[in-house]
């Protein structure tokens, strides 16, 4: 029985949401703050950036739980509310979400890396995949996006937690830096090699997020439909980021946002969202563009 | 012989065989090669072409990590052989990941290339403030203070530890800042004294920083 996403998949291009922490962080997120905490805490300013991207074409919204996972939150002294952040961050999404879209469980990396060059231990690391993926399930949502991911081992463990749990709709993407060479994750992994292992562990859905800017998208989602068959989810960010008066931003408009977004789908991309520096404005663009 | 064992330990370094360097180091240290020649004809070399090769993306993370991590076996062997004139002369840095920020893998490879390129290098981790940045430099003598964010929200933090500097008097005491959200119009905003493009950069800035 397929997955309704899959469904949507087939008959058009599935939108994805923008960036959580661009708008957090326009929404009053300060230097230093957990964004995840603000599921806790500030529930209707989350639920609103939800309903923003809802409302600008967005089919589906991933959760605020991108540091979700117990090892993130434990550096930062949090790991006693790993269940409440993820239950609370998925409640949210779902009350926002109209009828016919979709809330997906968003999994981030922990930021670390697997022994011996790191301290990560495999079986915590699956562990605590696992947990996050359960307690979102169990709040509601419609599928597991695993994003941001740079590296394979640390993604595929994500992947096999999940899939582990039953019958859950999984997507994973890495992030790709563009090199002279090609497209790698930071720990060197290429796109065939990538996209080969997700694809065996499980994923049902795979992509590429964050890093590139929209138009060095283009190009990584023709290498990665060169090597699947499965559906693409691209989110690129809005350009590069820039320094002007000591304040970052992403020049790039929502308008060539979006005309790149066009690429990406005639490059094969299934589904299409934003990451870093987007917001509802880029959504809104890519809706007309890509629709 | 001396030149061969030289060249074993630079492709030791070079293929990231840390039993091997840390063998290979004591080997030349036993047939009287002196530590100082190890460090800047052998370590440092082997680690400028790491760098230089990650920075054209040629090797990745783990490679360079492995890397640095044959360079600190041998580096651990040297720096009890160090003359009081060399080693530690050659200069401190206080590093650290600015207030709010947690991410550590970019500074960690600095602190790795710092050290291997003969540097006293006091980690002090993550969230680290201005006052923490500062106390540390004074406390233990360091003439750099090399700060990393990779937040948008944190590299603000960078800043207030150049005011601290310039309130507490400090003007020998220079600041590098390095990170994905920072660039070199940023730096000089700040005041800050110089800027890293990457690890490979942010190293040599800081040799240029402690010579001046």
């Amino acid at each position: 029985m397929t997955h309704a996403l899959l469904r949507m998949a087939q008959d058009r291009t599935v939108l994805f949401d923008g960036a959580m922490g661009t708008m957090l962080m326009a929404s009053g997120l300060t230097s230093g703050e957990c964004p995840e905490v603000w599921n806790l805490e500030k529930p209707s300013l989350v639920m609103e950036i939800h309903r923003r991207y809802y409302e600008a074409g967005s089919d589906v919204v991933h959760t605020n739980t991108f540091g979700g996972n117990l090892i993130k939150l434990s550096d930062r002294g949090l790991s006693g509310q790993m269940e409440a952040i993820n239950l609370e961050a998925a409640r949210i999404a779902r009350e926002a979400c109209p009828q016919g879209k979709f809330v997906a469980g968003d999994l981030g990396p922990t930021g670390k890396l697997f022994k011996p060059l790191g301290t990560l231990d495999p079986h915590a690391v699956e562990e605590a995949y696992r947990m996050q993926a359960e307690t979102l399930i169990k709040g509601g949502v419609d599928l597991i996006s695993i994003e941001t991911m740079f590296s394979l081992q640390e993604a595929l463990a994500a992947v096999r937690a999940a899939k582990a749990l039953g019958q859950v709709l999984v997507v994973a993407s890495m992030t790709y830096n563009k090199t002279k060479r090609g497209y790698f994750t930071m720990m060197g992994e290429g796109v065939k090699e990538a996209i080969s292992a997700l694809v065996d562990a499980g994923a049902d859905v795979v992509g590429a997020y964050c890093t590139l800017g929209s138009r060095d998208m283009i190009d990584l989602t023709k290498e990665i439909r060169a090597v699947t068959q499965k559906p693409i989810l691209v989110q690129p960010n809005a350009g590069q980021p820039v320094t002007r008066e000591g304040i970052t931003i992403y020049e790039q408009s929502p308008l060539e946002f979006a005309r790149h977004g066009k690429e990406i789908k005639a490059a094969g991309a299934d589904m299409i969202g934003g990451c870093c520096g987007t917001d509802a404005a880029f959504i809104g663009e890519l809706a007309k563009a890509v629709l | 012989m001396t030149v061969d064992i030289m060249k074993e330990i630079y492709d030791g370094i070079l293929e990231g065989k840390v039993d091997e360097v840390a063998a290979d180091v004591q080997k030349a240290l036993n047939s009287e090669i002196a530590a100082e020649d190890i460090l800047n004809q052998v370590l440092i070399p082997a680690m400028d072409l790491v760098g230089e090769r990650f920075g054209e993306g040629e090797i990745f993370i783990p490679q360079v990590l492995w890397s640095a991590k044959a360079m600190q076996a041998g580096m651990v062997l040297l720096k009890p052989r160090f003359t009081s004139t060399s080693g530690a002369a050659r200069g401190k840095v206080v590093i650290g990941t600015a207030k709010g920020d947690i991410h550590d893998i970019g500074k960690n490879l600095v602190a790795i290339m710092l050290e291997g390129a003969g540097l006293q290098v006091i980690d002090l981790g993550v969230d680290v403030s201005p006052e923490r940045f500062v106390d540390a430099a004074v406390e233990q003598g360091a003439e750099v203070i090399a700060i990393s964010a990779l937040l948008t929200t944190t590299m603000q933090s960078m800043g207030e530890v150049v005011s601290l500097i310039r309130k507490r008097d400090l003007p020998s005491l220079k600041v590098i800042i390095g990170g994905a959200p920072v660039d070199m119009t940023f730096c000089r905003k700040i005041g800050a004294d110089a800027y890293g493009m990457d690890a490979m950069d942010g190293m040599k800035k800081v040799r240029e920083l402690l010579k001046a």
